[in-house]
């Protein structure tokens, strides 16, 4: 058997002793320790309803509507789409709103030619909402910053989470450049101490 | 294409449902958040197993685990809860408040990963189920990840090994120093540890106790000072 089995192994066996043990206290005695410690048990009740409330009534990004679709349905309507074009696209529609901002918390100036008749009523929507783009740069950002680290696994993994919001971005050169760094890192024999 | 195929392969041995029969499988095999209707269900089965009173249990238990450390027994306690939404739990098969109590025990010893055997299991029982979808190979990348997990893994549990030797050294035990060489030789009958040692085998089974007190002091060494992000 090998040193890190045998460790593995031990601590199995004293969290079985330990669980059993623990799990045999009642809610009583449970309630007078953590009284005793200190708590309030009131507090720690009404927590714990906290706790199934949120699962009961959980905030709308944390759950999915079964009619929503799916976000590989989602992620296909964005492929194709140049990420260039998608951040100009957003860049209009942020000016558009500071200026339609603007206009609606400042008193207009007089003016002496009449105003231009409203071009459309239908507001626009971008396809992409922009704090993905940022998300999806942030976990890059953080993702090279674990390369430099020679932190090979949590590289991947924040390269994962940023395709996961914007796969059209996967596909940069230095993306696919960090990705190549990371895996063969992984694959690098380590150095003998 | 090469993206499609990779996100298909990523797709794995993911449950199509929160739910089979009443074993909820967590969000973690099952690849997404919940939706609306499979987080109610949740909530009324774990009201249904009184988990207000199971979280008490699990509380003190997280309190003694902290060594009466308030703040650290909610996070621990917190964490708990959350691995339960993470990684399922079965009422048939253990009673709620022994599996946050075992959730409990699991972040304090900042176990990274259910162990393969356990996760085999329950894959071959949701594939019986008929809840799994695809049997595609996991990409490269997953592979690479794992691989890395695992030998970061070997060399923490190996040090942890080191440093109960050292601790049973320091206080002289010799027959537990004798039960860890004689059991990495894979002599794990107690009784020819004894007849090889020259020993009573009264003083291995005593032994056990004293071991398993230095194991339960060390375990959370693991994670401690670990403040590495984790993606």
């Amino acid at each position: 058997m090998k040193k890190s089995e045998l460790w593995k192994q031990l601590v199995a066996e004293v969290g079985d002793e330990e669980v059993e043990r623990a799990a045999n206290v009642t809610v009583a005695e449970a309630e007078a320790e953590l009284r005793a410690a200190g708590f309030d048990v009131a507090a720690e009740r009404a927590k714990a309803e906290a706790f199934l409330d949120t699962l009961d009534a959980p905030p709308k990004a944390a759950t999915i509507a079964r009619d929503a679709p799916p976000r590989s349905a989602r992620r296909e309507r964005r492929t194709g789409v140049p990420s260039t074009v998608v951040l100009i696209g957003t860049a209009v529609v942020a000016a558009a709103a500071g200026a339609a901002l603007y206009a609606s918390t400042h008193e207009p100036p007089e003016t002496i030619a009449p105003a231009p008749p409203p071009t459309s009523t239908t507001p626009f929507v971008p396809s992409i909402p922009p704090p993905d783009l940022a998300a999806a740069a942030e976990q890059r950002r953080l993702a090279a910053a674990d390369c430099d680290a020679q932190q090979w696994a949590e590289c991947l993994g924040y390269l994962e989470q940023a395709r996961a919001i914007d796969p059209a971005g996967d596909d940069t050169p230095a993306v696919k450049k960090l990705r190549d760094k990371a895996v063969a890192g992984i694959f690098r024999k380590p150095k003998a101490p | 294409m090469r993206r499609q195929a990779r996100e298909g392969r990523l797709d794995i041995l993911k449950p199509l449902t929160a739910f089979v029969g009443t074993y909820y499988v967590g969000t973690e095999r099952l690849g997404r958040a919940l939706f609306r209707e499979e987080n109610k269900e949740l909530s009324d089965l774990l009201r249904k197993h009184d988990f207000v009173g199971a979280s008490f249990v699990s509380l003190s238990f997280a309190l003694k685990l902290r060594r009466g450390n308030r703040a650290a027994a909610e996070d621990l306690r917190g964490r708990a809860n959350l691995r339960l939404v993470r990684l399922g739990w079965d009422p048939r098969v253990i009673a709620l408040v022994k599996c946050l109590c075992r959730y409990v025990w699991s972040e304090h010893t900042n176990e990274r990963r259910e162990s393969a055997t356990t996760r085999k299991a329950e894959e071959s029982y949701l594939r019986e189920q008929g809840v799994l979808a695809g049997t595609a190979s996991p990409s490269p990348e997953d592979e690479a990840v794992r691989i890395q997990q695992e030998r970061e893994d070997e060399e923490l549990n190996e040090a942890q090994y080191e440093a109960l030797r050292a601790a049973l050294t320091e206080a002289n035990d010799e027959v537990n120093l004798l039960w860890l060489e004689y059991t990495l030789a894979d002599v794990t009958d107690l009784e020819e540890m004894a007849r090889r040692s020259g020993r009573d085998v009264k003083e291995f089974y005593n032994a056990k106790a004293r071991r398993n007190r230095i194991v339960a002091r060390l375990a959370p060494m693991r994670g401690a000072g670990d403040g590495k992000k984790k993606p």
